[in-house]
């Protein structure tokens, strides 16, 4: 029955694309495997979504981190059942760090549920993941009770969203001119010297003969020192050799590089990196983020959006310095089937690591965050590079600088750079000021407009694809019978009903279970990383002769793993049973309710009245 | 008699030793400026003035007994120490670190450093006691013994007493016959009502345990040989399989029994069976505590990692949180690196401390063999930079002299690993933090002290440590096992090791002093560098050439270690030339100097004929005025110290255009 309608659903979907999708869509239709199953999950959490519509796309510059921050805290009062906004930390400059939990409480506390947690902004220089993450919360909230997928999700996982890791660096872009709010003269280079509120850019030519301009900041003069404020800040904290000072600058100046926030996390740090920081997790924002995600430990998912260059986007999975196959099969399988996910909702857009991108450093980057969420934590950690600005005018599915450009012109109405006006400068004589409005993300907004809704959309159905994964513990069935000498034997059958197994991954197996290592710290070794099932169950009427009262079941299967190893035995899903025996204590009726749980997968309820028949 | 026979023994021991690490460091300080390397023969000569201390106490003292002292330490000698706080700890109390130095002679960051911890693991006090004793003994020897206000004159000690002071207060208020006593911090019940939370014993087949055929009062933990190594037997308790990260099962089911491979023919020790049959075996439990609760942390002390007893959240082992190689599967790893908020503090105030070149983390393994660690726990030392391994290799000779043959070792070496015990374990550590996340040399003495070594042998035995129980100190650290009836187990048996003290008495002194010494000895192993010379050369038209030699008169060259050059944490030396009455020209009046190397650095790579402490500055400078110039030339780098030299340039002459 399940399997006919999936087939349905998916010949549907492939009626109602356009050619080039058919194509993929059929493609994905190989790689899926089962492609029935996997139809089902992309009818759920894909296909059929209202959108947000109340978003504002075309703001610009972004809300800093102060407006944000009471957005989250308005939220949380107006959806007290369904959003709770939690302070995690502050910035190095003191900014707080606001979180925002949803779910429905009244179904449960957010640690009982698969918890995902979401974040943006880790580089100074990548703005378009602060409003896509803003748009995450957003639309949960407001489709919460409207959509059903919305709905089910909400109700069942927790979504844990930081829209700004590292507002002390965003900040100062956000305000790069003074048009723009809590814009700081002292901060920027340069001065907006005609008074249009935008620090662009001077022209002139030494003779008239010249062929090209010379060209200043807007405000500096040709003799400036080199720049050493805020702004510098925000460059150092990029850690690609552009940015990276000369040893020997360091020392003159007995500064060194900033810590890239991005290079922070354990997982192979190196000290000798470039941005590695004084040491792990040395950035108060990292630590907080850090903290936060270890002392939650139902979370089975982390995701982080970028925002590195317009005309590239694509997912980066883990492992950043080693091919796919030192992951895990079992792992680096689910990993290929998310690719295909995404690549089948964002048409064409490739899931990589960086270990074969080819402007990847080759495999030498340490202390990434998806792969400490991956190797040291053992849940799922994956990266966005995200834009949305411009548009693809030939379709070939990037869009690159010219046709940046000409959206610009032709859609924009050039309303993102000042036309060249002469102007009488006092040291340099006659000029022309004009330009574009630099900031350090470039000249443009990292993702505006219809192509950034379109962006969003689709990264919010990924995500909300992702959270159905989740392992999700069901009692299937309580049953009981009554034995001759009067007691009753109580069966629960226990069964994964989620994607995921309820390990999450093999690493997890790996690095977090209980050891059979004694010695010294024998007692330290418990289980850390993975979280079995716990079956539980309570009597009342009744006394409990057989059978532990609390029990480890060990781990269920998840659909995907399961349909991964056995993928000819239908949907035979793994489940297990556990036994009682149960003697009543008086002449009521005798009652229990069996509880099964595991951190990362829910818990669930059954309440059996005992030989109620009789 | 063994005893009179020993105390011949050890000095005749102890001078062939001496003349060992004498040839290895005078040797080759022969060459150098007086006033260095001075400390170290001084060290190794023992004329260092003592002071008197109560190694008797027991248990030590608590925390708010040790934070006034170190107040009233502070507020006595306000020139040469001073209290800071680091940050608070998990339960709030303060992380007190003793900055000592002579502050007269400049602050302590403008001097190389030593950071000193002690008692960073819970039930490893006595490491307070000695990092007390050192603050108390630099503290009322200032100004009386020239070797310690030389150094305190050029250096400056960190030292954290309590590194983990809620788990040693709380190891320190064990049992309920001691005062502070907290019931609720504690694991298991005074059943039998002696004052102490000893331990049960059960017979169990199952059991992990066995009683030592030489004593059967005491219980030795099962080791099978299997397959040429030798593995823990896992139990019931812990026989859930693991995955190492490489993917291969590793300590699994270890396959015991008749046929093990054990030949009576003296080729190492008998198989289990042989030792203790089936039943004869144990559990131990803490007394009064639940099975649920079982621990195998029976052992010298019975205060294991006490900081979260409860075991959810994960207990974290302070010394396992640091970023060095860790790994998200090690025993006690925690969550993160840095996770805990007193490292965290720690490796705050180092890393904002870039003139401490050494660290010296002092623990106290209980074991019969105490050792130092040396960084690079897990790896063969061929892993470790040649110049490094050098210098670990010398530092291990005179502690060998000074202690009378103790070892500087790694665990990759140790007997644990050799026997295939621990396959791989101890990951994130300080001591290894120290040298691959910061460059700087660092040592981690186990400085266990108890008992008494009977045989001479320089081990001090679990038997002798009960002899001496018995013989020395009435009896007093022992609970002879006697039947109980337990409600859940049925009959057991209480006993075991009661509140038995890491180090005491006249051990504890000895070991005290020789750490005191030692490390006397490798402060005064650090960079010092010095403007030793400062020249001007006329060139005409008002310009001269001024030359400055700095030398590095220091052991350890200025980088401190080759790692450091290596990960970018070196910080070389800085020259600034100020002028008055004249300008520089064609260049910075700031130059950066890069590194000098130290004697061992010259003589290991060139030999002893080799003396490269030198290193010229020169620079080119242009009379302003007619009058005389003033030149300085100061030179600084943080693990090396800084010097300056003045001089003067008469006014102009009449023919000097």
């Amino acid at each position: 029955m399940r399997r006919a309608m999936s087939t349905r659903v998916m010949s549907n979907a492939l009626t109602r694309r356009s050619t080039n999708q058919l194509a993929l869509a059929m493609l994905m239709a190989l790689a899926l495997v089962p492609a029935a199953a996997h139809a089902q999950v992309f009818e759920e959490f894909v296909d059929f979504h209202p959108t947000l519509e109340q978003f504002d796309f075309d703001e610009w510059p972004y809300k800093l981190q102060g407006p944000v921050n009471e957005r989250i805290q308005a939220l949380a009062r107006q959806h007290p059942n369904i959003a709770r906004a939690h302070h995690i930390g502050n910035s190095q400059q003191g900014q707080e760090l606001w979180m925002l939990e949803i779910t429905n409480f009244d179904t449960g506390p957010g640690e009982s549920k698969p918890g995902l947690w979401l974040e943006a902004g880790i580089h100074p220089d990548e703005l378009a993941g602060l409003p896509y993450m803003r748009y995450v919360f957003e639309r949960l909230i407001a489709m919460y009770g409207q959509d059903p997928v919305v709905t089910r999700l909400v109700d069942t996982r927790t979504f844990y969203v930081l829209p700004d890791l590292n507002p002390d660096a965003h900040r100062i872009v956000l305000s790069a001119h003074p048009a723009w709010p809590g814009h700081k003269p002292e901060e920027h280079p340069g001065k907006d010297l005609n008074g249009d509120g935008y620090i662009t850019q001077m022209r002139w030519k030494e003779n008239a003969a010249d062929e090209e301009h010379r060209i200043l900041t807007e405000g500096q003069l040709p003799d400036s020192p080199e720049h050493e404020d805020s702004m510098g800040y925000v460059w150092r904290q990029r850690s690609d050799t552009r940015w990276e000072m000369k040893d020997r600058e360091r020392h003159w100046t007995g500064r060194r590089e900033q810590p890239d926030y991005n290079r922070q996390w354990a997982e192979e740090w190196s000290a000798a990196d470039p941005g590695a920081g004084d040491y792990p997790f040395s950035v108060p924002e990292v630590y907080a983020v850090a903290k936060a995600i270890t002392d939650r430990r139902n979370i089975f998912f982390f995701y982080d959006v970028h925002s590195a260059n317009v005309g590239r986007e694509f997912m980066i999975r883990p492992l950043s310095n080693m091919p796919y196959q030192s992951m895990h099969h079992e792992d680096n399988d689910w990993y290929v089937r998310l690719a295909a996910a995404w690549a089948h909702i964002s048409p064409g857009d490739p899931t990589l690591s960086d270990y074969y991108t080819p402007d990847g450093t080759g495999g030498t980057i340490g202390g990434l965050p998806p792969d400490w969420a991956y190797l040291h934590q053992g849940i799922f950690g994956l990266g966005g590079e995200l834009g949305g600005t411009g548009r693809d005018y030939d379709g070939n599915g990037e869009v690159l600088p010219d046709e940046l450009e000409r959206w610009h012109e032709e859609e924009m109405g050039g309303r993102y750079a000042q036309p060249w006006e002469p102007y009488d400068h006092p040291v340099l004589g006659a000029v022309e000021i004009g330009g574009p409005h630099v900031s350090s993300q470039g000249q443009f907004p990292p993702a505006i407009g219809d192509l950034m809704e379109d962006r969003t959309d689709k990264s919010f159905k990924f995500l909300m694809y992702v959270a159905g994964l989740a392992p999700e513990v069901n009692i299937v069935e309580v049953t009981s019978e009554v034995c001759d000498d009067g007691t009753h034997r109580v069966s629960a059958t226990i069964r994964n009903e989620g994607w995921i197994s309820t390990y999450v991954t093999r690493r997890a197996l790996e690095i977090g279970g209980a050891t059979t290592q004694a010695g010294p710290g024998a007692a330290l070794n418990i289980r850390r990383r993975e979280f079995p099932v716990v079956v539980e169950i309570e009597v009342y009427g009744g006394e409990l002769v057989e059978g532990d009262s609390s029990q480890d079941i060990g781990h269920l299967l998840g659909k995907l793993a399961h349909i991964r190893q056995w993928a000819d035995e239908g949907e035979d899903l793994p489940a297990k049973t556990v036994q009682w025996r149960v003697r009543p204590t008086g002449d009521g009726p005798v009652t229990v309710r069996v509880r099964a749980s595991a951190h990362k997968s829910g818990s669930d309820e059954e309440t059996l009245t005992l030989g109620a028949q009789q | 008699m063994n005893r009179t026979r020993q105390s011949i023994r050890l000095p005749v021991l102890r001078i062939l030793l001496l003349t060992v690490g004498l040839i290895g460091v005078v040797g080759m300080s022969a060459r150098v400026p007086e006033a260095s390397g001075q400390g170290a023969l001084d060290a190794i000569a023992e004329n260092l003035i003592d002071i008197d201390y109560d190694f008797g106490r027991w248990p030590y003292p608590l925390f708010a007994e040790v934070t006034e002292r170190l107040q009233e330490l502070a507020s006595l000698h306000p020139n040469i120490a001073t209290l800071h706080s680091i940050g608070k700890t998990a339960a709030g109390r303060d992380m007190w670190l003793m900055e000592i130095t002579n502050t007269e002679t400049g602050p302590g960051d403008s001097k190389p450093g030593l950071w000193i911890d002690g008692n960073l693991h819970a039930h490893e006090s006595n490491g307070r006691v000695r990092a007390m004793y050192f603050i108390e003994r630099l503290l009322a020897t200032y100004g009386r013994d020239a070797v310690i206000t030389r150094l305190l004159d050029t250096r400056v000690f960190y030292i954290v007493p309590m590194f983990d002071a809620d788990g040693g207060e709380r190891s320190l208020t064990r049992h309920p016959a001691w005062p502070g006593h907290d019931p609720s911090q504690h694991l298991g019940q005074d059943l039998n009502g002696d004052g102490f939370i000893t331990s049960m014993r059960v017979k169990d087949p199952a059991g992990m345990w066995y009683p030592s055929a030489k004593d059967d009062r005491l219980m030795l933990r099962l080791r099978a040989r299997d397959e040429g190594r030798w593995n823990y037997i896992p139990t019931v308790y812990d026989e859930t399989k693991f995955f190492r990260s490489s993917g291969q099962q590793v300590l699994g089911a270890t396959k015991t029994g008749p046929e093990a491979r054990w030949k009576p023919t003296g080729e190492g020790p008998p198989p289990i069976e042989y030792l203790a049959p089936l039943e004869n075996r144990y559990s131990i439990y803490t007394e009064g505590s639940s099975p649920l609760h079982r621990r195998d942390d029976f052992n010298l002390t019975v205060d294991g990692f006490e900081r979260n007893v409860g075991f959810d959240p994960p207990p974290s082992d302070f010394n396992r949180d640091w970023s060095a190689e860790w790994r998200p599967d090690e025993p006690g790893g925690g969550p993160f690196p840095f996770s805990l908020p007193e490292t965290r503090a720690a490796a705050k105030f180092i890393a904002a401390h870039q003139n401490i070149f050494f660290q010296y983390n002092m623990h106290a393994d209980q074991t019969a063999r105490n050792y130092t660690a040396r960084p690079g726990l897990h790896h063969p030392y061929d892993w470790m930079d040649p110049e490094d391994n050098d210098f670990y290799n010398r530092i291990g000779a005179v502690w060998s002299a000074l202690s009378g043959g103790n070892i500087i070792e790694n665990n990759y070496y140790s007997q644990e690993i050799a026997a295939g015990a621990y396959t791989d374990i101890q990951h994130g550590c300080e001591v290894d933090w120290a040298y691959i996340g910061r460059g700087i040399h660092s040592l981690m003495p186990e400085g266990m002290a108890v008992g008494h070594d009977y045989d001479g042998d320089r081990y001090v035995t679990m038997l002798e440590i009960l002899r001496w129980n018995d013989e020395e100190k009435d009896g007093q650290f022992w609970t002879p096992w006697e039947a109980h009836d337990d409600p859940t187990l049925g009959p057991v048996e209480i006993g075991g090791l009661r509140g038995m003290p890491p180090a005491l008495d006249a051990r504890m002194k000895t070991e005290a002093d020789l750490h005191y010494r030692f490390l006397v000895f490798l402060a005064d192993l650090s960079p010092m560098l010095s403007v030793a010379d400062l020249q001007t050369e006329p060139l005409g038209d008002g310009e001269y050439r001024v030359v400055a030699t700095l030398q590095n008169t220091g052991y350890l060259a200025t980088y401190v270690t080759r790692k450091a050059l290596e990960i970018r944490r070196d910080y070389p030396i800085l020259a600034e030339l100020q002028l008055d009455g004249a300008e520089v020209v064609g260049s910075r009046s700031l130059l950066n100097v890069g590194h000098i190397l130290g004697r061992h650095s010259y003589i290991w790579r060139w030999g002893a004929g080799a003396d490269e402490s030198t290193k010229k500055v020169e620079w080119r400078i242009r009379r302003t005025g007619d009058g005389p110039i003033a030149i300085t030339v100061a030179a600084k780098a943080p693990q090396a110290g800084e010097d300056s030299r003045s001089m003067t340039v008469g006014a102009r002459p009449d023919n000097d255009e």
